[in-house]
């Protein structure tokens, strides 16, 4: 199983998940739960920094667009920020940039 | 397709043995010549393929195989992902291209919840060149790809 490692810190009142790891068939239901967990927690309004994140495909983008929905359903929402060249691509590709509030870096939504 | 260099994998139709397959093929790539930009693609295609191949075609489960083939040419990488599914489709890259639209996959009224798709059609987007046929006799789907190298004259392989 591609190792995924779920951080999750609350800053400025805000809740962050770091994800390093890969995210493939073998471990996206991991990222369901983890999320799942969140939402049940009361925490609807979160970001997900991907700065770690070496491999997405398109099950672990669909399950993020899934969540999105949920979370958007309930009144909150989820950002991401730090995608790289290669995370972002796929986002683009996949219609990810029309969907998620996409930002270069967490600073960019929390401030420094 | 000659003097190709050629690997093989046969492997249990098991998710947890696509990540191996995935970055041995990504330092692949980059030995012969693929940029890190490009090795990344070809890992991604072969994701896709294997994903698709356990899921939709190996009804066995962990009991299938799934095969992956790679040869390597002055001019491209292509691989060949079988599965022993149902082995009646067959599709071109413009044929995915028509039944797959970024517009469908991001209607937040209609599929968002689907979840099924994406997978081919960003395979259509990344791969030079993209075909899904049988295997054989109808004894499982074959799923080809390509990625064209950039300078092909200055790769020796």
């Amino acid at each position: 199983m591609a190792d995924l490692i779920f951080d999750i810190e609350e800053r400025k009142g805000l809740t962050i998940l770091n994800i390093k790891g890969d995210i493939d068939a073998s471990n996206v239901t991991q990222l369901g739960k983890t999320l799942d967990e969140l939402k049940d927690s009361g925490k609807i309004n979160l970001i997900i920094n991907l700065k770690d994140l070496g491999h997405i495909n398109s099950r672990g983008f669909g399950i993020l667009v899934h969540r999105y929905q949920v979370f958007s359903g309930m009144g909150g929402s989820i950002k991401i920020c730090s995608l790289s060249e290669h995370n972002m691509m796929i986002f683009n590709i996949l219609g990810g940039t029309q969907i998620f509030n996409i930002y270069n870096s967490i600073e960019d939504i929390i401030g420094k | 397709m000659s003097q190709a260099d050629y690997f093989q994998f046969i492997f249990p139709a098991r998710y947890i043995y696509i990540r191996p397959i995935r970055l041995f093929i990504s330092e692949l790539s980059k030995s012969v010549g693929f940029d890190k930009a490009d090795a990344h693609v070809i890992e991604t295609l072969l994701d896709e393929a294997c994903t698709n191949a356990i899921e939709h075609g190996s009804p066995k489960y962990s009991d299938n195989k799934i095969t992956v083939n790679i040869f390597i040419d002055y001019e491209k990488l292509m691989v060949e992902v079988i599965d022993e599914g149902r082995g009646d489709l067959h599709l071109t890259k413009d044929e995915i291209l028509k039944n797959y639209s970024i517009t469908s996959l991001v209607d937040i009224n209609k599929t968002i919840l689907e979840k099924r798709g994406r997978g081919l059609y960003l395979m259509s987007q990344l791969a030079d060149h993209l075909e899904i046929k049988p295997y054989l006799n109808n004894q499982g789907t074959t799923v080809v790809f390509y990625k064209y190298r950039k300078n092909v004259e200055k790769v020796a392989i």
